[in-house]
């Protein structure tokens, strides 16, 4: 049988804290990322979803479960392995974009191939598809400094795929960004990855997934489903708000 | 609470910046040395000999110390700012938790205060030992037992030292707090992101460069073509070399960048970030590289000029004649009576040196046929007098006893033999030209008659000190002297101490009490105490200073050197999350950081080497002089050592460097 899951998370607890200051952060969360998946990650602040985000990054330990991509546990790595795993099998799109100030574009997109001693000229094709996708070709040359918000996340985009990892993991993409650049950003990012996982606050660009996953305190409250082929983004949407509405409790949870 | 966060966070200060710190504590120890200069030993002795000399450079010291301070100023200016923008986060913090601006800056102050103070009671610790180790060394390396040795405490200079260095310290934390007040919370919550990274065009870059390397091989030509022949050329080395150098740093950045091009940014690993951050750290802080390439170079000058003129007092005074006596040979028979002053001298006798009667007559024309066509050298002709001034002659019962007088001899002349006499500080090459020329058997001739020239030269000062100074002279027989002389009578009357007058109190002592007598019985003389302490008075101004000076350039230029590496990095150490999180290895980050470090110092020190060598030479061609019979090794010896010292700081100060940052990188 094939195994299409990219990634599985298995009974994942965290633990901030000890005593009195014990916080749960994440309760033995399950579930899995199929290849080819546009999952959504969705809840009130403090619910762990960059918690979540960030053990699958290996940014933190989890307290207890596994982290399994592509049928590996990822908390058994070498500490090169890790170096490996993080800049080959997976991308990351920070909300701040975290682009190195002092390199071009391009030394930026290009940077994990360098990391990892795959010479950048040799990605040049790659380069040059990726910043036709995400319409940054003028940008390659410019240092961060030049470019605008959008810009820059479409860059960090662009370094997060050139690895052509198996899975691109995204915390608050659009965070930093006006509505049209959310925009911009969704529709390249759907159109150039194969598998995300994206952590978001905004309703907008949780549309453009194909499943949403719902958190709070630290456990799964609820799954959204669409089918991109039947479902309009703006459909979506409206099932979102309804999902979020009532994650807040509805009205009785007002005092 | 208050005072206690203050103590807290200056403790924290303290150990980030544990460079500087160190820097500044070598600074102060520096201050106190200098200053307290008049009331070291070596200084209260000299006061009584050369008292006109020292006073001249006691009235120099405030204006060294105040460029000094200045210097430091900037130093700590540059520190401060950086160390207080390292921390505009959390001052924005205690602004938004509604600290006020008086209090907050207030804070600030007694850190620096605290942190200052801390520097000082280090600092004039060591001074203090410094200073008595320098008295103790001085008494052992003159031999001259004469001073007596007591532990001193300078207060004028304890208080100017600490007066200074508060100031600078304070004022500008002052100034910094004056400037920071002005920016809005918000603008210091989120400093570190306003950040920009910009590079010059390429054009005004490689034009830079070809300027600033024309500019530098200018200053490097005058040096060494125009300097020593043309002394007020000095400004246009200083505008060309500083000028360069600006614009090389300027400039290096479109270097950099090309190679980051050439190699089609297809460096794997992290090659093409490390050149990005070095291209950064030049092109945003060119002028604190060439300020400190420019001080370094400064440090290796002084130094140079510290060898050269502690080699050149040293050999400068061997002992000869005790005293001379300015007077009649009347009076100078009352002396030869006086049994209070013949109780202490073995010999008496007067010195007696003329011109040649007949003007024009040339005794040796070898010698001076061979000077003129042997000494190339553009210092040494200059120095070599004109015919007319040579023809001079001493008798030789005259030079007898001034040689008997030193446990010498001078081999009987007879009626057919003369000497040369030389003066003892010619110039080496002067020197060398005549030992050929006797060697292969030069003559003179006196009335027609042929001398034979002993093969020795004799350099033995005629006088105690410097009342009588010739370049060159013929010893010739009494009887001839007495035919060639202007019949001026004796130059002066030469006196000899007993050697058990020696032998018992030293020299000086025995000097100082004879000179005693001889005061009170008021006969003009010289002594040869004199001469002792005008060499030990230029060792001491000369190398001295020079040694300070390069000494306290060469800390603050590694300092700010150092300081400057460690803001940028600071500053940039979100990057280095970054790159973690993108897949870098610790290993990768941390040999990354280390070939920066290396990259950064190998800048300044390189154009720093190069502009060093052609200083050096400079030097040697102009000011200073190796004075003849200077041993090859000790030059070789003396410029081996100030070259380790020179390597063992900068090692330290790297060394400290990448202590500080492996700690950084560590900490991420």
């Amino acid at each position: 049988m094939k195994n299409d899951k990219v990634l599985e998370v298995l009974e994942l607890s965290k633990t901030f804290g000890e005593g009195e200051s014990k916080t749960e952060a994440l309760r033995s969360i399950s579930f899995s990322v199929a290849e080819g998946e546009f999952l959504g990650i969705m809840g009130p602040s403090g619910s762990g979803k960059t918690t979540l985000l960030n053990c699958i990054a290996t940014m933190i330990r989890p307290s207890s479960g596994k982290i399994l991509l592509k049928g590996r546990d990822i908390q058994a790595f070498s500490e090169s392995e890790t170096a490996e795993y993080r800049g080959r099998d997976i991308g990351f799109i920070f909300q701040e974009f975290e682009l190195l100030d002092n390199l071009t574009g391009r030394e930026n997109i290009a940077l994990p191939l360098a990391l990892h001693g795959i010479s950048p000229q040799s990605a040049e094709g790659e380069i040059m598809r990726l910043a036709e996708v995400f319409d940054i070709k003028t940008e390659l040359p410019k240092f961060p400094t030049e470019m605008s918000g959008g810009q820059k996340q479409r860059v960090a985009a662009a370094r997060a795929l050139i690895s052509n990892p198996a899975i691109v993991l995204a915390d608050e993409p659009t965070g930093a960004l006006d509505s049209q650049n959310a925009k911009t950003l969704m529709k390249c990012l759907s159109l150039a990855c194969n598998t995300v996982m994206m952590v978001t606050h905004d309703a907008n660009a949780a549309s453009y997934c194909s499943r949403i996953l719902f958190i709070r305190d630290g456990k799964l409250f609820h799954e959204l489903r669409r089918n991109p082929e039947t479902e309009a983004p703006s459909d979506f949407y409206a099932r979102i708000v309804v999902v979020l509405s009532q994650m807040g409790g509805g009205a009785t949870n007002v005092l | 609470m208050f005072f206690k966060q203050v103590r807290r966070n200056a403790m924290r200060d303290r150990k980030k910046n544990s460079l500087y710190f160190a820097s500044m504590t070598v600074a102060i120890i520096a201050f106190y040395t200098l200053l307290s200069l008049e009331s070291q030993d070596v200084m209260q002795f000299l006061h009584q000999v050369e008292s006109q000399a020292v006073s001249k450079l006691l009235a120099v010291i405030p204006v060294v110390y105040l460029i000094s301070l200045l210097f430091v100023f900037f130093l700590v200016f540059f520190a401060v700012k950086f160390d207080l923008m390292s921390r505009r986060r959390e001052f924005g913090l205690y602004l938004m938790l509604g600290m006020k601006r008086r209090r907050l800056f207030g804070m600030i102050f007694l850190e620096n205060l605290m942190n200052s103070t801390i520097s000082l009671i280090f600092g004039i610790t060591g001074a203090v030992f410094l200073t008595e180790l320098i008295s103790l060394a001085t008494v052992k390396l003159t031999g001259l037992g004469i001073i007596a040795h007591r532990f001193t405490i300078s207060f004028s200079a304890l208080l100017f030292t600490i007066f200074g260095y508060l100031f600078v310290s304070l004022f500008s934390t002052l100034v910094i707090c004056i400037r920071t007040s002005r920016t809005e919370p918000n603008e210091l919550l989120h400093a570190e992101k306003s950040r920009s990274f910009s590079t010059l065009t390429k054009k005004s870059s490689m034009f830079s460069l070809v300027v600033g390397i024309i500019c530098l091989l200018i200053a490097y030509g005058i040096g060494i073509f125009l300097f020593s022949e043309f002394q007020p050329s000095i400004f246009a080395i200083f505008f060309f070399g500083a000028v360069g150098t600006f614009l090389f740093y300027r400039g290096f950045g479109a270097i950099i960048e090309r190679r980051i091009l050439k190699s089609g940014e297809g460096g794997t690993g992290l090659s093409v970030f490390n050149s990005r951050q070095l291209q950064e750290q030049v092109t945003h802080r060119s002028s604190s590289l060439a300020v400190s390439s420019l001080l370094l170079l400064l440090a290796v000058s002084f130094l140079t000029v510290g060898i050269g003129n502690s080699l050149g007092t040293k050999k400068a005074n061997p002992r000869g004649v005790d005293f001379t006596l300015f007077c009649t040979a009347d009076e100078f028979n009352a002396v030869k009576n006086d049994s209070e002053i013949m109780s202490k001298v073995k010999l008496a006798y007067p010195m007696e040196l003329s011109r040649v009667r007949r003007e024009g007559s040339v005794l040796a024309p070898s010698i001076y046929t061979a000077l003129d066509e042997g000494v190339q050298n553009k210092n040494a002709r200059s120095s070599l007098p004109s015919f007319s001034e040579v023809e001079r002659i001493i008798s030789e019962s005259a030079f007898r006893s001034l040689q008997e007088g030193l446990g010498k001899t001078l081999p009987p002349l007879g009626d057919n033999k003369v000497a040369l006499y030389l003066r003892h500080d010619s110039v080496a090459e002067i020197h060398n030209v005549l030992n050929k020329l006797l060697k292969n058997g030069t003559r003179a001739t006196i009335d027609g008659k042929k001398y034979e020239f002993l093969p020795e030269i004799y350099t033995d000062n005629i006088v105690a000190d410097t009342a009588i100074s010739i370049y060159f002279a013929v010893i010739v027989p009494d009887e001839v002297y007495k035919r060639l002389e202007k019949g001026e009578g004796p130059v002066g009357y030469n006196l000899q101490l007993k050697d058990e007058e020696v032998e018992k109190e030293g020299l000086p002592p025995a000097l100082f009490a004879l000179q005693r007598i001889l005061r009170e019985k008021e006969i003009r003389h010289e002594s040869y105490i004199q001469g002792i302490g005008r060499s030990l008075f230029l060792a001491v101004s000369g190398a001295y200073l020079s040694f300070y000076l390069g000494f306290l350039f060469l800390i603050i230029a590694n300092t700010s050197l150092a300081v400057t590496f460690s803001i940028m990095h600071e500053e940039g150490k979100g990057r280095y999350k970054t790159l973690l999180m993108l897949g870098a290895k610790r290993s990768d980050i941390y040999a990354s950081a280390m070939s920066q470090i290396r990259h950064y110092f190998l800048l300044v020190l390189g154009l720093t080497a190069v502009s060093s060598i052609f200083a050096i030479i400079t030097l040697f061609f102009s000011m200073v002089r190796i004075p003849a019979g200077a041993s090859f090794a000790l030059v070789l010896g003396l410029s081996a050592g100030a070259f380790l010292l020179l390597i063992l700081i900068e090692v330290i100060y790297i060394g400290a460097v990448k202590k500080a940052i492996k700690k950084q990188i560590a900490a991420i």
